[in-house]
């Protein structure tokens, strides 16, 4: 269970103004099951989702791995807490280097497990082929590939690790609707295979009510209701 | 035998992908390289051979003699690696400098990136050619001073134009996603940042080239390079010191500064912006 | 006076990569009368930008344009380029997609906007000024003040691309061409824009490409889009309904809310000679493998062979 307890966030705008982007928020995200997160933009969602998987200090509040807390790790166990939970953002264009093929970023990830070849060409098939990924994309550089597929190939890469958790900040606010049809479909195969806990941020109520076991509405940085 | 292939392959592709100049200009540039590496087989006499001197143009002495009588073309031949060499280490040491200063401070930010920038601005301010004339006098004359002052002097505005790119970069999403899967900064700086920066380092580099050399020309025509070293504006320096400008001798002043500014010219076409077309996605 | 706004009359383009050919637009017939909207909908890679900024004449010099495009009876194509300039802008307005790079990144969003109204509508910077603002107003980006003083890059998507639609909306073009405008919008703020956008094609003709069939809905006509051609374009509410193309079909069940089951396969590179959907069809039969007409069909044009009246 990665659980926020009572976090929030509090920028400095360069004219000096305090603005508080997320106020004592508390969830539970659950292995096996999915976590809507839905608001307009600029309530605090992906602030909240970069401070889950550490990519952010929260300013107060805990972060709680299986109950161990880990808002005070630093280096090592940072970054073993950062390959339990995985991150996919909006814009699959810039979430490749555009100077490395698909398949580069791939084996980056799988380094980053230590993976052997063979479990890491393993992987990659089973992946690819969940995610409807095509393998003749793998040897082409980011520029060559659609939105679409780039994003299936992010999806890819942040589940090469076997994460434990997945955060999705609006995966799909991009592709088209068929697109987004089948990458949503994908990732929820996954997650009952798997059993990972997501947390999925959207604005699209028909789209979390079609993925969700459960959805949070934000509104200015706090959680407002459940569903 | 595969790397060998691997980097040709690698040439042919950055080649396919300069523009017309600049493939003008490596061509200069490689045409340069080529003459003053053979110098002692394509020079028609030694440099410090001397003979009679303030010869006019000749079949024999096509660019005539200097005051010592020593063949202004063989001079201007064995310039060549001198001046470019000495430019392309001054520009070296700046960029090692500029790149790092600029990386290390875009990505950590922070107190980091204060400090490091800070220091850069005072940098900036310090009105160089002054400062250099001065070091320059002050240390024994010698070629590696250039180097050194330049090399110290100049860093700023790559570290400038370094630091806002990284800035750039650090924000992408693949920067986030190599941090999540648990990676450090050194990592992150040596496979995302710096290769991302090329662009901006590369055109710096052949920019520092061609200034150095212009820097190199000024301080050796102002007699503070190594009175021994042949380079072209210790060229330009000995025709106007032994009268070569008072008599308008302009075989022996004007081809040093025709190479220095062709060479120049030459660096800068090298790292002239590659001008990216907008590319359709269909 | 119901006149036509824009029409297309069999437009091809092509874009020439590394010696291949690319067909962006295979023969697309369209029209736009006054005080008409136009959603124009269909996968990524249909070719719905492509047509938006064929209309403008952006594409002179990376794709072959073929066909006819009358803009108030006038041929883009054929007019002379100062009068071309003119039509940007004054006559079709065109709000583009990816609003990050649309703003000079040094200059305050709320002056740019207020620089497009003087240059279109040739009123002093007061009077722009004061335009602008209540445009902004309009389309919720509060406080208005604060907005209009902000930089580029200290807004979110979402204010750029309302800021963007402020300028379209801003003046009296008489077409507006918008891609993709509620792209990364909340739902409050996508109805906002939405709203502003169709009260222009009161005294002109909207053209608005989207994915969102739920916006598509909102205008009076919808066209769906694949690779190139038009194959259903008919009132909104009848096509979006009722649809009765395959492909139609199967992107409105590709809607969360309608059961999400994607179209299978992909969009082929080489469509073929015959129905350019044909692989990815379930309804396909031995006559798809001819090219299908558009055709007259309960009340709109359907370009499939496997449709009854």
């Amino acid at each position: 269970m990665l659980t926020l307890e009572n976090v929030s966030k509090e920028f400095v705008l360069s004219s000096g103004r305090r603005f508080n982007a997320v106020k004592d928020v508390s969830l539970d995200l659950n292995k096996g099951s999915v976590l809507g997160m839905m608001g307009d933009s600029g309530c605090g969602k992906s602030t909240t989702a970069l401070i889950a998987c550490r990519l952010l200090n929260q300013t107060s509040g805990k972060i709680l791995l299986d109950n161990m807390d880990v808002s005070s790790h630093r280096r090592k166990a940072l970054s073993q807490f950062r390959r339990s939970v995985q991150i996919v953002f909006q814009d699959p264009i810039s979430a490749f280097d555009p100077l490395h093929t698909i398949r580069w970023s791939f084996s980056e990830a799988a380094a980053a497990s230590g993976m052997t070849a063979e479990v890491q060409s393993e992987r990659q098939d089973e992946l690819c082929q969940s995610m409807d990924f095509p393998l003749c994309l793998l040897d082409r550089f980011p520029s060559e590939v659609s939105g679409g597929e780039l994003q299936r190939a992010a999806i890819v890469r942040s589940l090469f690790i076997k994460p434990d958790y997945l955060i999705l900040d609006e995966p799909t606010s991009m592709l088209d609707l068929s697109t987004q049809a089948q990458i949503s479909r994908g990732i929820l195969s996954i997650v009952q295979n798997d059993s990972i806990g997501i947390l999925w941020i959207t604005h699209d109520e028909a789209l979390a009510k079609a993925v969700c076991d459960r959805i949070l509405y934000m509104k200015d940085g706090m959680l407002v209701q459940q569903s | 035998m595969r790397t060998w292939k691997g980097i040709c392959a690698y040439i042919v592709r950055t080649w396919r992908g300069l523009e017309t100049y600049q493939k003008a200009g490596v061509f200069i540039l490689l045409l340069l390289i080529t003459i003053g590496s053979l110098a002692p087989w394509i020079a028609p006499y030694d440099p410090l051979q001397t003979g009679t001197p303030f010869q006019s143009p000749s079949f024999t002495h096509p660019f005539g003699t200097d005051n010592l009588g020593q063949d202004n073309l063989s001079r201007l031949i064995y310039g060549i690696m001198n001046t470019i060499k000495i430019a392309f280490v001054a520009a070296l040491v700046s960029l090692a400098i500029g790149v790092s200063v600029g990386v290390y401070s875009g990505y950590y930010r922070g107190w980091r990136e204060d400090a490091l920038m800070g220091v850069t601005d005072l940098f900036l301010l310090i009105p160089s050619l002054p400062l250099m004339i001065l070091m320059a006098s002050y240390l024994e004359p010698s070629e590696w001073n250039i180097v050194l002052v330049i090399g110290f002097l100049w860093w700023c505005p790559t570290a400038r134009v370094v630091h806002a790119r990284a800035l750039q970069v650090r924000n992408q999403g693949y920067v986030r996603s190599a941090l999540a899967l648990g990676y450090g900064g050194p990592y992150i700086i040596w496979h995302h940042i710096l290769p991302n920066c090329k662009q901006v380092i590369i055109a710096k580099f052949t920019m520092g080239v061609a200034l150095a050399m212009l820097a190199e020309a000024s301080l050796s025509f102002l007699g503070l390079g190594d009175p021994l070293s042949i380079t072209w504006g210790s060229m330009v320096n000995l025709a106007y010191s032994c009268g070569g400008f008072a008599n308008d001798l302009w075989w022996w002043y004007l081809p040093p500064c025709i190479m220095i500014t062709l060479t120049a010219a030459a660096f800068f076409m090298v790292g002239g912006r590659k001008n990216e077309g907008r590319r359709w996605q269909i | 006076m119901n006149g036509s706004v824009l029409s297309v009359r069999d437009l091809r383009v092509n874009f020439q990569t590394n010696g291949s050919k690319v067909s962006a637009l295979n023969g697309v017939d369209l029209d736009l009368a006054q005080g008409e909207s136009l959603a124009l909908a269909g996968e990524s890679g249909s070719g719905k930008s492509v047509l938006a900024f064929a209309v403008l004449r952006l594409l002179d010099d990376v794709a072959d344009v073929e066909g006819k495009i009358l803009f108030e009876g006038e041929d883009v194509y054929q007019m002379a380029h100062g009068r071309l300039l003119d039509i940007r802008g004054k006559g079709i307005c065109l709000v583009p997609q990816s609003p990050g790079t649309a703003f000079d990144p040094l200059r305050k969003v709320g002056v740019q906007i207020s620089d497009f109204i003087r240059k279109v509508e040739q009123i002093d910077a007061a009077d722009a000024r004061s335009r602008s603002i209540t445009e902004m107003d309009r389309l919720g980006l509060r406080p208005v003040k604060d907005t209009y003083e902000n930089y580029p890059h200290r807004m979110s998507g979402g204010m750029l691309e309302r800021s963007l639609i402020a300028c379209a909306t801003a003046t009296s073009s008489r077409l507006v061409i918008a891609d993709e405008p509620t792209k990364g919008l909340d739902r409050r703020t996508k109805d906002i824009a939405l709203s502003a956008l169709l009260s222009t094609a009161e005294n002109g003709a909207l053209m608005m490409i989207t994915h969102d069939l739920t916006s598509a809905k909102r205008c009076e006509r919808t066209a769906i889009m694949y690779c190139g051609e038009l194959v259903e374009i008919g009132p909104s509410e009848s096509v979006i309904e009722d649809s009765v193309h395959p492909y139609t079909k199967g992107l409105i069940r590709s809607m969360p809310e309608r059961g999400m089951t994607p179209i299978p396969r992909r969009v082929r590179s080489d469509p073929g000679g015959g129905c350019r959907f044909y692989s990815r069809c379930n309804e396909a039969s031995e006559k798809c493998l001819f090219h299908p007409d558009l055709r007259m069909m309960r009340g709109r044009e359907v370009r499939c062979w496997n449709v009854d009246a």
